[in-house]
């Protein structure tokens, strides 16, 4: 019986899919702007607060955090770097004299263990982590020396937990579609070895504790938003067991779409994940209970709301024929992304985007009511980028 | 721009005028429309571009950005397809005076039902049938299990078979097999 059906499918698809199709030669640059696009987002993302941009599909569809502001009227008076310094607490990675250093918002200048100019600076508690191509070295708010890991790969990024207590540096795997991360805790000398955990490209790390991991993944494609128990790690092989591994007590998994659906897996730390996972709603008492439970007695309520908060809402997929035009570099707005250099506060107080060597920034400022200030920013003597603070 | 980059920038323009076809004819069987297949295609391209540097010298780049086409149709499009209502049921079985034109109405209603289908199941079809992989190959592409893929497979037939009943009826053969006699 399914055999004739079987042949009724087969000719069924040949004859949908014969129709003469011309291969449109922009489809390739307007992956590879798509693509370069994506990477310098994932730049943003990294210093906005996490490593959330990972949302592949999501981005190329120009999901954009400032969409809203772009629109709205640019002009506004200049900001002076005495007033992000003094207003805004930011300091600038600069080259004074022939050596790197972080100006504080002070005005002292601290230098920096490196002999050429740092991919980025990032504050975070007791340290500067600072990001070069193949070194990450973390460095006492005083300066000094401080301790660098050497054998980081090209294609690496950092990531900082939103309590700014640990660090992580992610590479890719040999197996092309599973990331690795490395955990160091920024009081770098009092933990011999990092923690380790890989988990599947279909899985973004989005914050950490010591006892509690939350990433994010599509969650909804199978469970359709229903709660109960299902079975991801089992059938899709994330990596939640090799968290389990590394020592945690549980892993939880936010949905791409709705950061408030979850799953959590109840980890047996140091051996690795229980055979499924629990599925449903945050809000609902006994998924939180559950959590709880799961997590050892661990402090987790705050570390998940935060992380949902932070997640990124998606926008709908475009419509036939938008995804060409979008990819243009017209359809850039403002041309604020089109800079070299884009870098948002993890904080969330500040956005700024400008060119190496550009003697005005444009800058955001997000206030604590909501307003929102664009202007030009004069930066400091020597500045080369603002360090982008987590504490 | 460095030699390399621009190196490899070429290579993948080349992958693309190769295979970008086969990808969209993939993609159309799965998501139904063309528009919608060039989308699919342009996120597939765009990730398999941020992947370029590390696949590129491998023996698997077509693989790899076929598993990139067919996860994210069944993750990214799902929220278009909440939307979407399934097709419209086809009730009535075909009776014993189907022409030509109602055997293309019945080929309209099988897609119809492909269309409506789960993501995963409609992907598992489009990979056994239209190309020709194994169980082992579509759960690879999937990252499923040769028994979900065998499942889901199953599922989407019988889901065929019952709103369509026999493929000979649903084409009126049998009917005609009988006025023959």
């Amino acid at each position: 019986m399914n055999d004739d059906f079987e042949d009724l499918l087969r000719a069924e698809f040949a004859s949908r899919a014969g129709t003469p199709f011309v291969p449109d030669d922009r489809m390739a640059d307007a992956a590879i702007s798509g693509a370069r696009r994506i990477r310098r987002w994932r730049r943003v993302a990294a210093g906005a607060g996490g490593l959330g941009l990972l949302v592949l599909g999501a981005a190329v569809v120009m999901w954009n955090p400032l969409t809203d502001v772009l629109d709205r009227d640019p002009t506004i008076p200049p900001t002076s770097a005495d007033e992000v310094q003094r207003d805004l607490d930011v300091e600038f990675v600069a080259e004074r004299g022939g050596e790197y250093g972080v100006l504080t918002a002070e005005d002292d200048f601290v230098p920096l263990p490196v002999e050429t100019d740092p991919l980025s600076v990032f504050r975070v508690q007791d340290a500067y982590l600072i990001d070069e191509p193949s070194a990450v070295t973390v460095m006492p708010p005083g300066g000094g020396e401080g301790s660098t890991f050497q054998d980081v790969p090209e294609d690496h990024h950092l990531g900082v937990n939103s309590q700014a207590t640990s660090f992580t540096i992610a590479t890719y795997s040999d197996d092309v579609e599973r990331q690795s991360y490395r955990i160091h805790p920024t009081d770098l000398p009092e933990e011999p070895e990092p923690i380790t955990f890989e988990l599947s490209y279909e899985v973004t790390l989005q914050d950490w504790s010591d006892d509690v991991v939350v990433v994010s993944a599509d969650l909804f494609g199978t469970t359709g938003g229903e709660g109960g128990q299902y079975y991801f790690e089992d059938q899709f092989d994330w990596g939640l067991d090799s968290i389990g591994t590394a020592g945690y007590e549980s892993a939880v998994v936010l949905d791409w779409n709705d950061p408030s659906y979850m799953c959590v897996s109840d980890l047996e730390p140091g051996f690795g994940a229980s055979e499924s996972e629990e599925c449903g709603d945050f809000g609902d008492q006994e998924m939180r209970s559950h959590l709880r439970s799961a997590s050892g007695g661990a402090p987790v309520t705050d570390l998940v709301e935060r992380a949902s908060a932070d997640m990124p809402q998606l926008p709908d997929p475009p419509e036939g024929g938008e995804l060409l035009q979008e990819t243009e570099p017209d359809a850039e707005r403002d041309g604020f992304y089109d800079k070299e250099n884009v870098l948002v506060d993890p904080g969330d107080r500040w956005a700024m985007s400008f060119d190496t060597g550009d003697e005005t920034w444009a800058m955001i400022e997000f206030a604590e009511d909501g307003s929102v200030t664009r202007s030009s920013l004069t930066p400091p003597e020597g500045a080369l980028r603002p360090v982008q603070s987590y504490i | 721009m460095s030699e390399t980059k621009s190196s490899q920038d070429e290579e993948f323009r080349e992958y693309v005028a190769a295979r970008s076809a086969s990808l969209h004819r993939a993609a159309y069987l799965l998501t139904g429309n063309w528009a919608t297949a060039e989308d699919l295609v342009q996120t597939t391209l765009t990730k398999t571009y941020l992947a370029w540097g590390r696949i590129r010298t491998t023996d698997s780049v077509d693989a790899y950005a076929r598993r990139v086409l067919y996860n994210t149709n069944a993750s990214w499009w799902r929220k278009r397809s909440n939307r979407e209502k399934p097709s419209e049921i086809v009730d009535d079985r075909p009776d014993a005076s189907r022409d030509f034109a109602e055997r293309t109405a019945v080929r309209d209603a099988m897609w119809r039902h492909v269309a409506a289908l789960p993501k995963r199941q409609r992907a598992v079809l489009v990979l056994r049938y239209y190309e020709n992989r194994t169980d082992a190959q579509i759960a690879e592409i999937l990252g499923i299990s040769t028994g979900t893929v065998k499942s889901q497979a199953s599922r989407a037939l019988a889901g065929l078979r019952k709103r369509l009943g026999s493929p000979a009826t649903a084409l009126g053969l049998s009917a005609r097999s009988e006025e023959a006699a």
